[in-house]
């Protein structure tokens, strides 16, 4: 294009609208409406601003498209992943309060007695307030005796408490049946997940803070390698018995021995 | 009034320099080609009468610079290409338009007919160009707005070049007659 054939110029130069006036100042009228600025958009001042890469890159994901991420990252974990995960979590804060001292008299000395005796921790113990006797069997229905009675393998004169030995067991094993129902993983994988969940606290109520260290520090390798530390460290028996259930439930896979 | 006025945006020699800085990702080359065009795109479009000028106009630079990276070509040619993206936003908005309310042709909405009242002269010349035909008056807007040659705004809508030639003949006559009524009528 020539600069003589743009569009006002040629219909000025072919005297098409000299002759009128009336036409001219109209035509003057509607070319002025493109001669003033017009406000710009937020996503235009953003891209007009921008001194970065070019607007058809997109270098660095913005926070929330991280955290949409995560998210995604987490709903795509299998259902014994999520399990463990969550399991994880409360054990780290039930001893993290442990820690702090600031959980019921009761729980505290569970809490104290087991992480204390299986890790380096030093958590402030209270047997004297609560009338516990530390050299012989415990006298108070303390949540650390609940856990794994009716799944077997306990001994159930430990916990002495009736209703807790009625709840516990049927939580854990729900926990454990639903790992094992899970058919997103198969195989090896699948056994080494039933075990996992089996030998951790999930569905436990006090023994998960009475395990804490233990779950929190073996449950990933538990999901991916070994599980063996976590059999020794626990109270009991419930390491064995949860891989029998994960046994007996897969049928796809000889989890206990990875 | 010169050939080009009143206001002569055009970047002329420099144009390649910035085009090529603007596709770099610079922000003052992109900014500087958006101010080169962005009043002609912002009265082309408000001649058609669409409801948010301003806000269309907008999103034409926000596909212009999103493209930015794939256009190559002078500055004619990228006035062309900018009007390209516009007229079809316009096209659809008149489309999405006759599906809402059923009209045969474009006009002001109350809210922005009313911004225009509050310019001297803005209701007479919106007035004037509803006597027009859609096509007439894309032609018009196209010629006078946007500064295009008739070869430009003939490749923009898909007509010969003779078409869009009589159509502004069309439309010019239209004009002259409209307002010479209106002049009588007063």
């Amino acid at each position: 294009m020539t600069p003589s054939s743009d569009g006002w110029g040629d219909m000025r130069d072919d005297g098409q609208i000299l002759d009128d006036p009336l036409l001219t100042d109209f035509l003057s009228g509607l070319r002025a409406w493109g001669t003033e600025p017009p406000v710009r958009s937020a996503a235009l001042t953003t891209l007009l601003d921008d001194a970065g890469p070019s607007p058809h890159l997109d270098p660095v994901p913005p926070p929330i498209r991280r955290k949409q991420m995560l998210v995604a990252k987490l709903a795509g974990l299998g259902l014994a992943a999520k399990v463990a995960l969550g399991a994880g979590v409360a054990a780290a804060a039930v001893t993290t309060a442990g820690v702090a001292n600031v959980l019921p008299d009761q729980a505290q000395h569970g809490v104290a007695s087991i992480v204390n005796a299986v890790s380096p921790i030093d958590i402030p113990d209270i047997p004297s307030q609560i009338g516990l006797d530390l050299d012989g069997e415990v006298d108070v229905p303390i949540p650390t005796t609940t856990l794994p009675g009716a799944i077997g393998g306990i001994d159930d004169d430990l916990t002495g408490d009736d209703t807790a030995e009625d709840e516990a067991p049927a939580n854990h094993g729900a926990c454990v049946s639903a790992v094992a129902r899970d058919r997103g993983l198969q195989g090896r994988e699948h056994g080494q997940a039933v075990s996992a969940i089996a030998q951790s606290d999930c569905g436990k109520e006090d023994e998960t803070a009475t395990s804490t260290t233990t779950t929190s520090t073996t449950l990933p390798e538990g999901l991916s390698a070994e599980s063996g530390p976590s059999q020794n460290s626990g109270p009991g028996n419930s390491g064995n018995h949860g891989q029998g259930a994960g046994n007996g439930n897969s049928g796809s896979g000889n989890p206990g021995k990875g | 009034m010169g050939k080009r006025a009143p206001i002569d945006l055009r970047i002329g020699s420099a144009f390649d320099s910035v085009l090529a800085a603007a596709q770099a990702g610079a922000g003052w080359a992109r900014t500087r080609l958006y101010e080169s065009l962005a009043p002609a795109v912002a009265g082309y479009v408000r001649a058609q009468g669409v409801s948010d000028p301003a806000d269309l106009t907008s999103d034409v630079f926000v596909t212009v610079l999103t493209r930015l990276p794939c256009f190559a070509g002078d500055e004619d040619r990228f006035r062309s290409w900018v009007f390209t993206i516009a007229y079809r936003r316009v096209v659809d908005e008149w489309r999405s338009r006759a599906r809402r309310l059923d009209m045969t042709a474009p006009r002001m909405e109350p809210a922005a007919e009313h911004h225009a009242l509050a310019r001297i002269g803005d209701e007479w010349v919106a007035e004037v160009l509803d006597t027009l035909t859609p096509d007439q008056r894309q032609v018009l807007a196209l010629r006078v707005v946007a500064d295009l040659s008739l070869e430009q705004v003939a490749e923009l809508v898909g007509k010969p070049v003779g078409a869009v030639k009589s159509l502004q003949h069309r439309a010019l006559a239209t004009l002259r007659r409209t307002i010479s009524d209106q002049a009588v009528s007063r």
